[in-house]
């Protein structure tokens, strides 16, 4: 008990020290009894630097060699690791987890033994690379020559997503110098493994993305087929389930929508090759109603004065559900890697059950998400224009119509309009009336527009002459033509009794040339 | 030349310069060029201010060339065609800037052509000169086919 708080009290002074989650990167190799061979023939050696070298390139330090068996222990140099006692691969990467690495290389024949426990059993460590603190697990079986050892297995193992680059660029970086060896992603099996093609090619092109417009409804219809991105995995039987469409406005969108609704038929996938199509096409049919605008009026207002143009990316997603068992690995790869059993492994150089690495390491079901990202037009509706301009010039024309009202208003309350009489005296006949300060002249029954009365000043119209503006002065006879008839005016103020009682514009009517009209 | 027929020759050149403007315009959108079809990224409120905007001005400019037409001594029917025109071939041309694209071309080439020949029937009355509206009327569609051409051949392809 005592040996056990020393030991936790060592781990928790230990940790002040360790680098932060997700910072430094260990090869753990195995040095159980079972790996003697391999670093008696060099492979350890040869495979543990090249790793080391691998894990130097990218900045993602410190960088850490360790040895295990049922316990962890680090070491300067690989060539120093004696080989000795059982093999805990779960120790191993519980050290890694605890010591919070975030890029975990392990090199192992594979055969898990405990003390007291049957040789090979692995179901404690591929628990662990199932726990969430795993985020992806990349398998390389290196197969050794005919006749001397079975092969072994390299795990590429990151625990922090930071690390996701660097991780990439080492598997890959070690799948490219490595010969006899095969790059198998095994976690996670749920994401980027499947994706979606278009039966029809063309209707993926840019061209033909549907254009709505508001108000009308989406329904779209695409064939797509399925294809495996697994490079060694196939899928015997898997159920697509729960179609969903999640239209993906932008940031800013204005738009909305009635319904999402999506189906798919059929909803079964059958015997899907690694890094092949589905034979079967299926159909998909997307309800999304009717797209409209939203109706509030900032919106409509944003809307008339930003681009009319929005592109929506429907955003499908089909889910295919995969029992582990449904998922095994090519016949091609089993032949070239797996053995059925420890001595025919022994024998070519295989690894051992190797057949049996899905079911260990997938989850009892995998939901495989398939993203299908088909994008529609939606433009904004011309009459928009009502918003903007439309509301600011209508609201410009109410608001200059006031105020000249209200100008003219006040103009006439406050101004003392002098009042004038115009008299037409050629030709005869000619009548003339002033209206809204426009003296309008009545000859052979046609009206014509003379000039503007102002005050004492006389503005002539267009096309009469003189152009220039007049003084009136009362009594005094103005000459002007217009339409080729000459006008002779007489502007005289009235009486203020003839305006008060009505009699002098009776007497004026009487010779039909006079009328009295206020200004 | 006395003011009369400095106007009105004024006009007819003025006349050719935008009825060319629209031919290219034109041109530019039955071929969908990048120039024409950025349009559709301009908003709808902008589009339509900047419409008014133009039906404003040259509803001011038509005004002004009538008063001028008329204290220069052309007949009021002949400067109210010419008012006509003008109003006509400023929202032809910004018709073809903010809202032509490619599926309504044919439309405003329809439209050009009949804007063309009224302006032809309203000049060969204004000008009163068979030689000179002759000489306007190759002169509009050779230097209009020759401009066409030019630009088809400096601009990129779609």
């Amino acid at each position: 008990m005592g040996f056990a708080r020393c030991i936790a009290s060592v781990s928790l002074l230990l940790s002040i020290f360790l680098p932060a989650h997700g910072q430094g990167q260990i090869l753990l190799i195995d040095r159980s009894g079972s790996m003697r061979p391999y670093y008696e023939n060099g492979l350890i050696g040869e495979v543990g630097q090249r790793i080391n070298d691998l894990m130097l390139a990218p900045n993602l330090n410190p960088v850490r060699i360790g040895a295990f068996n049922k316990r962890v222990d680090l070491v300067d140099n690989i060539h120093s690791i004696q080989a000795t006692g059982p093999t805990y691969l779960d120790v191993a990467l519980d050290y890694a987890v605890n010591y919070k690495y975030a890029l975990v290389w392990i090199v192992t024949d594979n055969i898990m033994h405990r003390a007291g426990e049957e040789e090979g059993q692995t179901q404690a460590f591929y628990d662990r690379l199932k726990q969430k603190s795993v985020e992806r697990v990349v398998i390389f079986p290196l197969r050794q020559p005919p006749g001397q050892n079975p092969g072994i297995i390299v795990y590429a193992l990151l625990l922090s997503a930071n690390a996701d680059e660097a991780f990439r660029k080492e598997t890959a970086e070690f799948a490219r110098l490595t010969t006899n060896t095969v790059l198998l992603p095994m976690k996670p099996l749920d994401r980027e493994t499947i994706e979606t093609t278009f039966v029809d090619p063309g209707s993926a092109n840019k061209k033909t993305k549907p254009v709505y417009q508001d108000g009308s409804s989406i329904k779209e219809s695409m064939e797509l087929r399925f294809r495996s991105r697994f490079q060694h995995l196939k899928i015997i039987d898997a159920d697509i389930i729960n179609p969903a469409v999640a239209p993906e406005f932008s940031e800013n969108s204005l738009l909305e929508l009635e319904k999402k609704h999506v189906t798919i038929d059929p909803t079964k996938i059958r015997g899907l090759g690694p890094g092949n199509e589905t034979l079967q096409a299926y159909k998909v049919d997307v309800d999304l109603g009717k797209i409209k605008l939203k109706r509030d009026f900032v919106s409509l207002w944003r809307a008339a004065l930003k681009d009319p143009n929005e592109e929506i990316s429907l955003d499908l997603s089909f889910s295919i559900r995969v029992p582990k068992e449904q998922f095994q690995f090519s016949d091609e790869f089993l032949r070239d890697y797996s053995s059925a059993s420890p001595e025919t492994a022994r024998a070519d150089g295989k690894i051992y059950a190797l057949h049996q690495l899905p079911l260990l390491v997938a989850e009892n079901n995998t939901s495989i998400q398939v993203p299908h990202k088909p994008k529609i037009h939606v433009t904004y509706p011309w009459w928009l224009v009502f918003i903007f301009p439309g509301i600011p010039i209508a609201a410009g024309v109410i608001a200059i119509g006031s105020g000249i009202l209200a100008w003219r208003l006040l103009k006439r309350a406050t101004t003392r309009q002098p009042k004038w009489i115009v008299n037409i005296t050629s030709p005869p006949g000619a009548r003339g009336t002033i209206k809204g300060g426009w003296l309008l002249a009545s000859v052979e029954g046609k009206q014509i527009r003379l000039g503007q009365v102002k005050d004492s000043s006389f503005g002539p119209a267009v096309g009469v002459s003189p152009k220039e503006s007049q003084a009136i002065k009362e009594g005094m006879p103005m000459a002007l033509t217009a339409k080729r008839k000459s006008f002779v005016l007489i502007f005289n103020r009235p009486s203020q009794q003839g305006n008060a009682d009505g009699q002098g514009k009776k007497e004026r009517k009487k010779d039909g040339n006079r009328i009295a009209t206020k200004i | 030349m006395e003011t009369e027929s400095r106007l009105k020759y004024s006009l007819a050149v003025g006349l050719s310069i935008f009825l060319i403007l629209n031919c290219v315009l034109v041109w530019l959108a039955a071929n969908n060029q990048p120039l024409i079809s950025a349009q559709d990224t301009i908003p709808i409120g902008i589009k339509w201010l900047i419409l008014f905007a133009t039906v404003i001005v040259s509803v001011g400019i038509a005004y002004w060339s009538h008063r001028a037409f008329l204290e220069g001594g052309v007949s009021p029917v002949d400067t109210t065609w010419v008012d006509l025109i003008i109003i006509l071939i400023a929202l032809l041309t910004i018709l073809a800037l903010l809202f032509v694209s490619e599926a309504f071309w044919i439309l405003a080439a329809i439209f050009l052509l009949l804007i063309f020949m009224f302006s032809a029937f309203v000049l060969r009355k204004l000008l009163n000169n068979a030689k000179g509206w002759v000489t306007w009327l190759i002169a509009t569609i050779i230097l209009g086919l020759l401009i066409v051409i030019l630009i088809s051949t400096l601009l990129p392809a779609e």
